[in-house]
C-alpha cells in the first residue's frame, strides 16, 4: 500500500511517499495511520522558490544531515559553514542573514551547475522543522531518528573542504575572517615585535628567577666617574639592599616601568647596557651607560625620562639602593638582572588557600575563554604555566614546549597578561604579590583545561 | 497529518529532563559559553515580554521544576553564573540547572512562536532593504529593551561585553538571539538547543 505523508509549515512543505510494512501483523492496524517503511520519493518545496528539491532516500538522508548539522552549528557557534566534502547538499551562510542551500546532482556532479536556493532564517527554520517532524514521526521511517552530537570548532573546520576555506571571507564574521587568513597558505607576515618581545622576556625572567645563571653574568662594573648621566654618587655610605624579596620585587618593578616606557623602535644594532640604581621605593635614582654605544643612543631609551628628580633639586637623599643591569636589545627585548649577578632572587610567594585557588581556576578559565576568539590552527595540545594573583591577574606565563611558544600569539594569554599586578607598593616598599600557579592546556578542539600546577606535576 | 512531537504534551519533570541527554561537564559545571548563552536567551525573552521574568518562575512551578528553580533569588543566583554579569558569581552551573533553564527557555519561546516568526521576518526584510532595524515599531521596542537590559546587567569591563559597545552591535546580538529563540520553538527545538550549548568545551 502506498503511503503519502505531508509535513508543512508556512514556509516549507515536505512530502514523502513510500510503502508500508509488508510484514505488519493485523494487531498493529489499530492505528489508523499505517507505517511508512520504504521511502520511494521525498519532495521539498520552499515557499516562493520555483525549484522543488526531490529525490529518494539518499536525498532525504543528505537533506536531514545537511540541515541538521548546519542548524546545530548556527545555534552553537553562530554562522559557521559546516560541510562534509562528500555531501551533495550543503548549506553556507551568506551576508545579510541568508543561508544558501547548494544541491549538486550526485550522478554528474562535476559538470552540472549546482542548484542554489537562498533561504531566510525563517525559511531555514521551517525547513529544519519539517525535517524534524518527519524524524520524530514514529510511523514514518522509524529507523530514521534525530541524532544530535555536540559539535566543536575543530569538527566544523575539518569538515570544510580546502576549496571552501576561502568562502568565509564573504561572511562578514570577523572571527571567521581571522580563521580564514590563518588558514591560507600565504607566508606569515612579519612577526610583530611586541609579541615576540613578551615571550622572550618572560622566558628570560622566569629563567632568571629559577636559576640565576652564569651566562647572564654582568660585565665587570666599570665605574666611569666622568659620566654626566649618573645622578647618584655611589658613596660608601649608601648600603646596598640585601633583602632578596625586595630585590626581586624591585627588579620586577624596574623591568615593567622601563618596558612600558620603551615605545620606540630600536635603531641601534648593538645591545645597550646600563647600570641603574633603584631606591627601596622603586624610584630610579640614577643610571650610567656601560659603553660608548649606550651613551650614544641614550635618547632612545626611556631612562632619562624615568629618572627620579628630587623636588628640592640636588641629589636624592638615599640610604640604601639596589643596582641592576638593564639591557636594551636591538630586537626590542628588554632584560633586567641584578648588577652583581649574585643576589639570588627569592621565589614569588604562593597562594595557599585551597578555596581561593579553586575559585581562581574558574576565573582564569572564564577569562581565557572570554578572550579566545580565534579558531585553533595548531594540531596538538599547548601547555603553559601561568602565575595568577588573587585578583585573577596573570603576572607570569611560560610556554612549556616549543610548539607552545610558536602558537603563543594565537592564544588569549597575552591580552590578559598584566605583569604590573605582580608587585605591590605599600608604604614605599615594593613587595611581590602572592600567586597561584596553574597549568593550562589549550587543545586543538578549542577547549581549555586548567589545573593547579603542583596538582599535576 | 502532522505528527506531534512528544514534548508538546504535558510532561512530567522527569520525562522532560530525561529527554535531554547528559553532556560532559567537569566538576566546575557547565562551560562559560553555556552559562552566557542561557542567560542571554532569557534576557531576550524578557525584552520580548515584560512579564518574562515572572513567567520563568510560574512556568517552573507549572512544570514541577521548582525543586531547582524555587524562588526569585535562586533564579537570580543561577543566572548570575553568567560571567558577563555585573553581579556575576563564581558559582558553578550544574547540568540539572542548565537543563531546567533550557526547558523554560524553549517553553517560553514556544508560547511566543507567532511573535518570533513575525519579528524574524521583519528583521530580514529590513535587512534586505538596507533599512535600520528600528524602522519596525515592534522590533524597535524589542531592540531598545534588550539594549537597556543588557547594559544595566552586564559588566562593561568584561571583554565579552566590550565587544557590544555600540547600539548596532547590540542590535545584531538581539537579532541573533531572536533567531535562536525561533529555533527553540521547533519540533526538536528543545533537544537542538540543549545540544548546541555544548560544543566540546569541557
Amino acid at each position: 500500500m502506498v503511503v503519502r505523508r505531508k509535513y508543512s509549515l508556512p514556509g516549507c512543505t515536505l512530502v514523502v511517499e513510500g510503502l508500508d510494512d509488508p510484514n505488519r501483523d493485523s494487531q498493529s492496524q489499530q492505528s489508523t495511520r499505517s507505517r511508512l517503511c520504504v521511502l520511494v520519493s521525498a519532495e521539498c518545496h520552499v515557499l516562493g522558490k520555483p525549484d522543488a528539491l526531490a529525490g529518494g532516500l539518499d536525498f532525504l538522508d543528505e537533506l536531514v544531515a545537511a540541515t541538521s548539522d548546519y542548524t546545530q552549528s548556527f545555534l552553537g557557534m553562530g554562522k559557521v559553514a559546516v560541510q562534509s566534502p562528500h555531501s551533495w547538499i550543503t548549506l553556507t551562510p551568506l551576508e545579510g542573514g541568508l543561508h544558501r542551500l547548494n544541491l549538486r546532482s550526485p550522478q554528474n556532479g562535476t559538470t552540472s551547475e549546482p542548484l542554489q536556493i537562498d533561504l531566510t532564517t525563517l525559511q531555514l527554520f521551517d525547513l529544519v522543522d519539517v525535517v524534524d517532524q518527519l524524524l520524530s514521526d514514529r510511523l514514518t521511517l522509524p529507523d530514521r531518528q534525530l541524532n544530535l552530537l555536540p559539535r566543536n570548532r575543530r569538527q566544523a573546520k575539518n569538515e570544510e573542504p580546502v576549496s571552501q576555506r576561502a568562502a568565509p571571507l564573504a561572511l562578514g564574521v570577523s572571527s571567521l575572517l581571522v580563521a580564514a587568513i590563518a588558514l591560507s597558505p600565504l607566508p606569515v607576515p612579519e612577526v610583530e615585535q611586541p609579541r615576540e618581545n613578551v615571550i622572550e622576556e618572560t622566558e628570560e625572567l622566569s629563567e632568571a628567577i629559577a636559576t640565576p645563571t652564569a651566562n647572564d653574568s654582568p660585565p665587570e662594573p666599570s665605574p666611569n666617574p666622568q659620566t654626566g648621566e649618573s645622578q647618584v654618587e655611589l658613596a660608601d655610605t649608601v648600603t646596598p639592599i640585601q633583602d632578596p624579596d625586595l630585590l626581586a620585587a624591585l627588579r620586577y618593578k624596574l623591568y615593567h616601568e622601563i618596558d612600558e616606557a620603551w615605545t620606540t623602535v630600536p635603531t641601534f644594532e648593538d645591545d645597550l647596557v646600563y647600570r641603574v640604581s633603584v631606591g627601596e621605593d622603586g624610584a630610579i635614582l640614577g643610571y650610567r651607560p656601560d659603553s660608548d654605544r649606550a651613551r650614544e643612543f641614550d635618547d632612545e631609551t626611556p631612562l632619562s625620562n624615568l629618572l627620579y628628580l628630587p623636588v628640592e633639586g640636588g641629589t636624592a637623599d638615599v640610604e640604601s639602593l639596589a643596582e641592576y643591569k638593564v639591557v636594551f636589545r636591538s630586537n626590542g627585548v628588554l632584560q633586567v638582572s641584578p648588577w652583581d649577578g649574585s643576589s639570588r632572587p627569592s621565589r614569588t610567594p604562593r597562594i595557599t588557600d585551597v578555596a581561593t585557588i579553586d575559585q581562581l581556576i574558574f576565573e582564569v578559565r572564564d577569562a581565557l575563554y572570554d578572550q579566545w576568539e580565534e579558531t585553533p590552527v595548531f594540531d596538538r595540545n599547548l601547555d603553559y604555566r601561568l602565575a595568577v594573583t588573587e585578583a585573577g591577574e596573570i603576572t607570569q606565563y611560560e610556554p612549556l614546549s616549543d610548539v607552545a611558544s610558536v602558537y603563543f600569539g594565537e592564544l588569549p594569554i597575552e591580552p590578559l597578561y598584566n605583569p604590573a599586578a605582580g608587585v605591590e607598593i605599600q608604604d614605599d616598599r615594593v613587595t611581590l604579590v602572592p600567586v597561584a600557579e596553574f597549568r593550562v592546556v589549550f587543545t586543538p578542539r578549542g577547549t581549555i583545561q586548567i589545573g593547579p600546577w603542583d596538582g599535576r606535576r | 497529518m502532522v505528527s506531534n512531537p512528544p514534548q508538546t504534551h504535558d510532561s512530567t519533570l522527569t520525562s522532560l529532563q530525561q529527554q535531554l541527554p547528559d553532556m560532559p561537564v567537569t566538576h566546575h559545571g557547565c562551560s562559560r559559553r553555556t552559562r552566557v548563552q542561557l542567560d542571554l536567551m532569557l534576557l531576550a525573552i524578557e525584552a520580548l515580554d515584560l512579564s518574562g521574568s515572572e513567567k520563568i518562575l510560574s512556568l517552573a512551578h507549572q512544570l514541577e521544576l521548582n525543586s531547582v528553580l524555587s524562588d526569585r533569588v535562586t533564579v537570580w543566583r543561577i543566572r548570575n553564573t553568567n560571567p558577563l554579569r555585573r553581579a556575576s558569581r563564581r558559582r558553578p552551573l550544574s547540568q540539572e540547572e542548565a537543563k531546567v533553564l533550557t526547558i523554560i527557555i524553549c517553553k517560553l519561546a514556544r508560547s511566543m512562536m507567532l511573535q518570533l516568526r513575525r519579528l524574524n521576518q521583519e528583521a530580514q526584510q529590513l535587512r534586505e532593504q538596507n533599512l535600520p532595524l528600528d524602522k519596525h515599531p515592534q522590533l524597535a521596542v524589542y531592540l531598545s529593551r534588550f539594549r537597556t537590559h543588557f547594559r544595566s546587567r552586564m559588566n562593561p569591563r568584561r571583554s565579552g561585553v566590550m565587544v557590544y559597545d555600540t547600539d548596532e552591535k547590540l542590535d545584531n546580538l538581539a537579532v541573533e538571539l531572536l533567531e535562536k529563540l525561533l529555533f527553540c520553538t521547533g519540533t526538536a527545538g528543545l533537544t537542538r538547543f540543549w545540544v548546541s550549548l555544548f560544543d566540546g568545551e569541557v
